[in-house]
Parts: C-alpha cells; sequence; structure tokens
C-alpha cells in the first residue's frame, strides 16, 4: 500500500496519542464500509489515482479516515481539512495523521488539519493549509459543500481584479474571513489561487449545497474545471441523506439532551431526502411528527405519509423540538425562539448554521 | 440550541454510520477515478455518474446484508427492453 508520508510539522490537529484509539475505530469501519474495501481490492493493482493530488474538505470522521486510506491506496497522494468547525472527531484526525504504520513521535500518515472546535479563522486557515501544498498544488479537490472550490474560485476571482473587497462590508461573518484571508494571501502571492485552480483537473462534490454552487458557477460561466456531483448519485442522496439522517438524528438529540422523544410534538422544517430522514428517526421513537413545506410535492408526500403538515408560525408555542433540514437561511429566527416553550430544543441538520 | 446551530449530528454525535457512508464515499471514490484517468472527455461542466456505476456502488454492498437478487431472463429484459445486467432504470426514474 502506498502511504503518503508526512513531515512531522506538516499537519495540525488535536491530539496525536489519540491515534491508537481511532485506528481501532478505522478497522471497525473498514467491515462496515465493504464498497470501499472492495474499490481498494479491485484498484490494488492498477493504482489508477498514481499521480493524483487529492486536497479533501470533508468532515474529519472516522469514516471519513477510511475514504482517505482508501484514497492513498489507489496511489493518491492526500491533504485534508474537516468541512465544518465542530465536526472533526480528533481520533480520527490523529490516526489519519499516524497512519497504519506510523506512530505518535513518527507519524507516516496524511497531513491533516483538523480539529473539534476550529474558530472561523482557524477553519478557513486548515482550509488554505490542504489547497497549498509544499511543491505545488493539488491536481484534485474531493469537497463537500463547495468550501475548498469556493476559496480557489474567490481567489482567482480577486486576483485577476488585482483586489479583495473591503471585509467591513462582507453580508456574513464567515465571509468576512474568506476575504481577510484572501486579502493577506492576495498580500503575499499575487497569483497563488490562480496558478493553483490552473492545476485542478476537476473535484467531486458530495453535498446539495456544494452542487447547488457549482451549477451557479456553471451558469455563471465562472466554473474553472470539470465537476462530478457525486451528491444525486441515488446511491448517496436516496441513502446518506436518508438513512443516515435517520440514524444520527436521534443519536444527536440523545447525546445533546437524553431528553424523552417519545409523546413529544417535533417540527420537521422540510421534507427533502434529509427531512424524510428526520421524519421517520422522531416518529420511530415516539414522537408526533409535524412537517412545514414550501414544495407542494413534497407537503402532499408528507401528508399521504401521515404526517401533518403545518406552518411553523402555527406550531412555535406548542412544539417541543424543532429540527432544520434545509439549506436555506431564517428557517427558525431568533424572534420565533423567543415564542417556544421554556427549554424547547432546537436543532439543524441541514447545510448551514444560520 | 445544539452544536450552536450547525449539523447537530456530527456536532453533538458522530456523524452517520459507517455502512451508509461506504455508499456515499464509494461514489467519491469513483468520481475520482474518473475525473483523474478521463480527464479530457470532461468539460468545464457539471456531471453525474453514470447509472450503472451507481448501480455498481450498491452491489458492492449487498454481500454484507446478505441479499440475493434475482436476474431477468433474456425474455424478460427484452420484454422491458433492459440489458440483464442493467442499468435497470431510465435516467430520469426516481427511486
Amino acid at each position: 500500500m502506498t502511504t503518503t508520508t508526512a513531515t512531522t510539522n506538516d499537519f495540525k490537529v488535536a491530539d496525536l496519542s489519540l491515534a491508537a484509539f481511532g485506528r481501532k475505530e478505522i478497522e471497525l469501519a473498514e467491515h462496515e464500509m465493504p464498497g470501499l474495501m472492495s474499490l481498494r481490492r479491485k484498484y490494488a493493482d492498477e493504482q489508477p489515482l498514481r499521480g493524483a493530488r487529492v486536497t479533501g474538505s470533508l468532515h474529519m470522521t472516522i469514516q471519513t479516515a477510511v475514504l482517505i486510506e482508501t484514497l492513498t491506496s489507489l496511489g493518491a497522494e492526500v491533504r485534508w481539512a474537516s468541512c465544518n468547525i465542530f465536526s472533526t472527531q480528533d481520533h480520527a484526525a490523529a490516526a489519519a495523521v499516524v497512519g497504519p504504520d506510523g506512530t505518535p513521535e513518527d507519524p507516516k500518515g496524511v497531513p491533516v488539519y483538523a480539529w473539534k472546535g476550529e474558530t472561523l479563522e482557524e477553519y478557513w486557515w486548515c482550509i488554505e493549509q490542504t489547497l497549498v501544498w509544499p511543491d505545488g498544488g493539488p491536481n484534485m479537490i474531493l469537497d463537500d459543500g463547495g468550501d475548498a472550490t469556493l476559496l480557489v474560485h474567490k481567489g482567482t476571482e480577486y486576483e485577476r481584479a488585482g483586489a479583495v473587497p473591503d471585509p467591513a462590508g462582507a453580508d456574513s461573518e464567515e465571509f468576512r474571513v474568506i476575504l481577510t484571508t484572501l486579502q493577506r494571501t492576495l498580500g503575499e502571492d499575487g497569483q497563488r489561487w490562480t496558478r493553483i485552480g490552473q492545476g485542478i483537473k476537476g473535484v467531486t462534490e458530495e453535498t446539495t449545497t456544494g452542487v447547488h454552487r457549482l451549477y451557479e458557477m456553471v451558469e455563471n460561466g465562472e466554473l474553472l474545471f470539470p465537476a462530478i456531483n457525486v451528491n444525486d448519485s441515488v446511491t448517496k442522496s436516496k441513502f446518506d441523506n436518508l438513512y443516515g439522517c435517520r440514524h444520527s438524528l436521534i443519536d444527536g438529540i440523545n447525546r445533546a439532551t437524553d431528553v424523552m422523544i417519545g409523546g413529544k410534538v417535533a417540527v420537521i422544517c422540510g421534507f427533502g431526502d434529509v427531512g424524510k430522514g428526520c421524519a421517520e428517526s422522531l416518529r420511530g421513537q415516539g414522537a408526533r411528527v409535524i412537517i412545514t413545506e414550501i414544495d407542494p410535492i413534497c407537503a402532499l408526500q408528507a401528508a399521504m405519509q401521515g404526517y401533518e403538515v403545518k406552518t411553523l408560525d402555527e406550531v412555535l408555542e406548542t412544539a417541543d423540538i424543532f429540527i432544520t433540514t434545509t439549506g436555506n437561511k431564517d428557517i427558525i429566527t431568533a424572534a420565533d425562539m423567543e415564542r417556544m416553550k421554556h427549554q424547547a430544543v432546537v436543532g439543524n441538520i441541514g447545510h448551514f448554521d444560520n | 440550541m445544539l452544536s450552536e446551530g450547525r449539523l447537530l449530528n456530527l456536532g453533538n454525535a458522530t456523524g452517520h454510520p459507517s455502512f451508509v457512508m461506504s455508499n456515499s464515499f464509494s461514489n467519491q471514490t469513483i468520481a475520482q477515478i474518473e475525473l483523474f484517468t478521463k480527464n479530457d472527455e470532461y468539460e468545464k461542466r457539471v456531471y453525474v455518474l453514470p447509472k450503472h456505476l451507481d448501480e455498481k456502488v450498491a452491489r458492492l454492498h449487498l454481500d454484507a446484508l446478505g441479499v440475493k437478487l434475482t436476474r431477468l431472463s433474456p425474455e424478460q429484459a427484452a420484454y422491458i427492453g433492459v440489458p440483464v445486467d442493467g442499468p435497470f432504470k431510465p435516467d430520469h426514474y426516481r427511486y
């Protein structure tokens, strides 16, 4: 098996001593990931990714570590960051850096820049580290939510313009951080992102939200390289989004609150693939589930499945659990939350945090 | 409010289970191989993986669950106009 050797200072994770625990969980996960393991066996001789330099931006979890080691076992070199400030599992990140054959003192895995609880500044710094290779740039991106792709495209755009817009005028805290990052890099090297963009052969995108951004870029004639929409493989969106959320929604609620779900009134905002999984998850626990929808087709689906479909306004004062599953903003506002019961649980499992 | 409004399944728990992510990540791996090795066949557009690769990802996960597939006879395949080995559905089929 080919592995990328990390120089000892080319990574940043929380704690390398967690690697042994991470490795144990990776081995358990390998048994549960027959698709990836059979791809490893199938392509062991052919090494189709030899020469690929993959920048990955995707939740640095145990499952992602199995993906990373699948890519390296097919010949790729890999650099990785998480695509969410809270999603990294620190033992997974440590194990990916140490690799199957290394030790915390002598790591032999891949350069990972990810830890649980990053600030926004740290988050975008991590993405930057995975795009800037010690000897050049990546030739592939594996993206989740499109942030790595976004940084390359915005960087290229501003380098062409010769200036970065004033971060003070940014419409969100996150975009302010992106602009500040790009202002700094423009000062350091006026062609960095242009060069990186030119070196990239393509991106594969994991999520509904990232795919939406890609189609927008195509429409505006801005996309710099080909993209494969992985999200809309049936074996992705009809499985990960649906059955994945059916499993992990109540896991998240239980670990965070341990509140009894049975009997509670739960509101799911959105009845797409994610919303469908969430509704089944909560109904399975005995919650009384209410759906909000903007799309008449999805609303009718929800009603035919036996869910009540109402507006958020009607249920704010009476429901106990509120879950947003959309990729949109302003679904539940601070003013809405003021009208909720004391200790109502509010959570998001859609892409954005606003 | 869980996880400060960010993905609660990953912020408060450990995200999706391995088995379902094996499906997603098999698609990712196949897509990386496809774009990297056949780069000149792709323009600066957005593509989805062809259906036979989607079916292949599903196939890779059947044994682990003890699933036994039924196989069409050539006559049955011809009757509904699909190859015996798939793809079995048109691209617009929604599952």
